[in-house]
């Protein structure tokens, strides 16, 4: 063993070998998806009808129990099982992020009391977003969801920008779904690659102690 | 005698490191399992790139010493084996680290 042994190093790779699979961003963008429902009901509210807020609610926990169960089937029998802990400055990071939501949403939803369809609710949705994404790449080392969160600022930015759709609602979903199928894409991207790296035919099925 | 002399004459010995920690693979494992709350073989099988003997052995003697906590489980019909550091093994891996530092840190320069 030649190799120079360093905790951090040793951290990062550990950490990017979990975020490899892509299902997480699948699962971003399946909830971003599922999320244009909140936005298509006429008479919505800041949080959408009770019906659309309910099947959205259904809809995550749906997503994310089939999500979990591939990669119980995929991802565990090729690289292994890992629960990760947090550490202090993620653990700093994370009440950082829930500040910023609470914060942005709150101020935004004090706003819209008295305006309803406020251009002002893109970005009260897109920098959340952003930051949130911003700060799970930082916590598990993956530079790729830097680059997802500028994605999502620029391709916000540019939908708000162009004059074709003057209705407000009719940006939010352009802009939602084209944010989640973008995350999906990457994650189905990813998954090929991981499995291009782990093939079908090369399971670990005996497990020695 | 100095300061800087006085505590290098402090500092522990390098006889002193815990051998168990010190042989490079489990250093390794020490080290993934120390960043991670829990995992399993074949994830440290991955990660550390060992044979399935060697690591087997490895998690065994450090099991013994009581710095790796071994349960095995079943995940529908596979076997898994979930492998944790104890408390203890988080604190001599700290230990060991600190003590490598200081007498790394203190060795004297060699000339040139």
């Amino acid at each position: 063993m030649t190799r120079q042994i360093d905790v951090s190093d040793v951290e990062s790779k550990a950490y990017a070998a979990i975020s490899q699979d892509g299902f997480t961003q699948m699962l971003i963008g399946l909830i971003l998806v599922g999320l244009i429902v909140i936005y298509i009901p006429p008479g919505a509210s800041f949080f959408g009808d009770l019906f659309s807020t309910v099947f959205f609610g259904v809809y995550c926990v749906a997503v994310s129990i089939i999500l979990k169960f591939l990669q119980r089937r995929i991802t565990h029998p090729r690289i292994g099982y890992v629960r990760t802990k947090l550490s202090k400055q993620d653990l700093m990071l994370v009440i950082v992020l829930i500040a910023v939501i609470v914060f942005v949403v709150f101020g935004v939803f004090c706003i819209e009391m008295n305006l309803r369809y406020h251009p002002v609710r893109i970005f009260s949705f897109l920098i959340p977003l952003s930051i949130g994404t911003l700060a799970y790449g930082l916590i598990y080392h993956d530079r790729a969801w830097a680059g997802l969160a500028l994605v999502y600022l620029a391709c916000g930015t540019f939908i708000f920008l162009i004059p074709i759709f003057s209705d407000f609602r009719a940006k939010m979903v352009l802009v939602t779904g084209c944010l989640g199928i973008i995350t999906f894409i990457t994650g189905v991207v990813r998954l090929r690659r991981f499995l291009t790296l782990f093939p079908p035919g090369v399971k670990e099925k005996a497990d020695v102690t | 005698m100095s300061r800087k002399d006085r505590k290098r004459h402090e500092s522990p010995p390098i006889t002193d490191v815990d051998r168990i920690i010190h042989e490079p693979s489990r250093y390794l494992i020490m080290a993934y399992l120390y960043v991670v709350e829990s995992a399993d073989f074949l994830f440290l099988l991955r990660q550390t790139g060992l044979t399935k003997g060697n690591l087997s052995s490895h998690l065994g003697r450090l099991e013994k010493s009581g710095y790796v906590d071994i349960k095995k489980r079943f995940s529908g019909k596979i076997p898994q084996t979930l492998l944790k550091l104890t408390r203890e093994g988080r604190t001599a891996f700290e230990a060991y680290r600190n003590n490598m530092k200081r007498a790394l840190a203190n060795l004297p320069r060699g000339e040139k």
